[in-house]
């Protein structure tokens, strides 16, 4: 009974503040910017009755550049996460990645990350699995860069024939 | 006031447009227009809508909104270009951003700042700014104030180019300001160069030859950049002509990107009818084995290959 209850007055709180947004454009216009807290609380693009993403985990739609991301993530005081920050990044090393370059591209990553004061992040290796993931949800998937040999491409804007030739590309290490 | 090119997208975290972690301007408009570009929505230096089936959910608002009955879904483009007259007035009222415009205005200091952001992963990655597009150079005087911005802000700056421009300009306004250059050479032939891409060769290769005489006397580095295009520029007469023009050069390095068939989406996207979509070899990935022999002509002549 108690849990209806403060899901209603969340609902009710939710509700206001979609109300603020819509109403103020300059509200809007804080929030869209990837400055604004919006990566967390995704209020804006979250369909009703999807889950919110997990723990510090920027929502697909936030931005479509993960360097954004992983701005906004640093800028979260730990004090205010009792649970800890569990911030995800997608890595995306090509087929025609050294393993030197890969390296190196995590190794930017995780020191840019923790010198402007990231606390905690963990690395999602794209790799087959995920592409075929992607293939599924899109949405999930808006800011997934894939590369291939000197150029780069958003997974979910390419059509399907394209999608299969690049996880098969993926899994063959082509 | 300095005249501004249209900016396509500023595209951030690539790892494949130079060294380390780098935000890419794309900038609309090219001298040239070669016929596998596969970035055709930059070709022209116009505003243009683009529109992808894809997203679109079908409200059919936009088809209401429009004041010039554009919009049709009898048209395989769905959007009839003659008559469109680039109000946007659909793109405002579109719910899922099928309907876009391509090629936006944005200042310096806009720029700047989008871009700057970034620089904590420029620096430990040995990253920075790349300009491509399109062809960055079609307005100078930008190019050189914008990459001036960046590098006070101690901003490592690229310029990828077909080398179609202007050398005494490009010397004086841009080269102090940037750290390194990619050169797009495609065709040796003049002939072939006019068919395919659409103007001589002459401009390009000489003035790829000023820039490397200047590297090799100290300045800035240049690398020349291979298109392998099925037929049109990996065939063996193209490359081997290639490999002597780098030898009178004096050319030690090059880089190759093979062809691959993933642009042909965005010829639809932007209205226009590809020559060849889908058909045969351009509608597949190059082969490795022909990246392998293409490769193998250069390392024979003793001319390193840049991954």
């Amino acid at each position: 009974m108690r849990i209806n209850v403060l899901n209603r007055l969340i609902h009710f709180a939710l509700w206001l503040m979609a109300l603020q947004f819509n109403l103020r454009p300059s509200l809007r216009k804080t929030l869209k910017s990837s400055d604004g807290w919006t990566n967390f609380t995704s209020l804006i693009r979250r369909l009703a009755y999807q889950p919110f993403t997990p723990g510090a985990t920027p929502h697909p739609s936030a931005s479509n550049n993960f360097l954004d991301n992983m701005r906004d993530a640093v800028r979260l005081n730990p004090r205010n996460v009792d649970n800890n920050i569990a911030f995800n990044v997608k890595l995306v090393p090509s087929a025609h990645d050294t393993r030197d370059k890969t390296v190196e591209t995590m190794y930017s990553f995780v020191k840019s990350y923790f010198e402007q004061g990231g606390m905690q992040m963990q690395f999602n290796m794209v790799n087959s699995r995920v592409l075929r993931d992607a293939m599924a949800n899109p949405e999930n998937y808006r800011n997934l860069l894939v590369r291939i040999s000197g150029y780069n491409a958003y997974f979910v804007h390419l059509n399907r024939e394209m999608q299969l030739e690049l996880i098969e590309r993926t899994e063959y290490g082509l | 006031m300095i005249k501004q090119p249209l900016i396509l997208e500023v595209k951030g975290n690539s790892l494949d447009d130079g060294p380390g972690i780098r935000s890419v301007v794309f900038i609309k408009g090219c001298p040239l227009s070669c016929s596998w570009c596969h970035n055709p929505e930059s070709k022209k230096a116009i505003v243009e809508i683009s529109f992808e089936s894809k997203t679109c959910i079908g409200c059919n608002t936009c088809i209401e909104t429009c004041t010039t009955d554009a919009l049709s879904r009898e048209n395989p483009f769905y959007i009839d270009r003659t008559v469109c007259d680039l109000c946007f007035e659909c793109l405002e009222t579109c719910p899922s951003g099928a309907l876009e415009q391509v090629g936006k205005e944005m200042s310096i200091s806009d720029l700047v700042e989008k871009v700057i952001r970034d620089k904590p992963f420029f620096d430990t990655s040995k990253g920075g700014v790349t300009f491509s597009g399109g062809e960055p150079t079609i307005k100078m005087e930008f190019l050189a104030e914008a990459a001036k911005a960046l590098k006070e802000q101690g901003v490592h700056v690229l310029i990828e180019t077909c080398g179609q421009f202007n050398y005494e300009i490009f010397n004086e306004l841009v080269y102090p300001h940037v750290d390194l250059i990619y050169y797009d050479i495609k065709i040796m032939d003049g002939d072939d160069h006019k068919k395919y891409c659409g103007t001589s060769n002459q401009t390009i290769l000489e003035n790829f030859k000023k820039l490397h005489t200047q590297y090799l006397d100290g300045g800035v580095e240049v690398l020349p950049r291979i298109p392998l295009i099925p037929d049109i520029t990996d065939t063996e007469k193209n490359l081997t002509g290639i490999v002597s023009f780098y030898k009178e050069n004096k050319v030690e390095k090059t880089q190759l990107m093979a062809y691959h068939p993933l642009w042909q989406e965005k010829n639809l996207k932007i209205g226009v009818n590809s020559p060849s979509n889908d058909e045969g070899e351009m509608g597949e990935w190059l082969a490795i084995e022909k990246v392998k022999e293409c490769e193998k002509i250069f390392s024979d002549a003793g001319i390193l290959i840049e991954k």
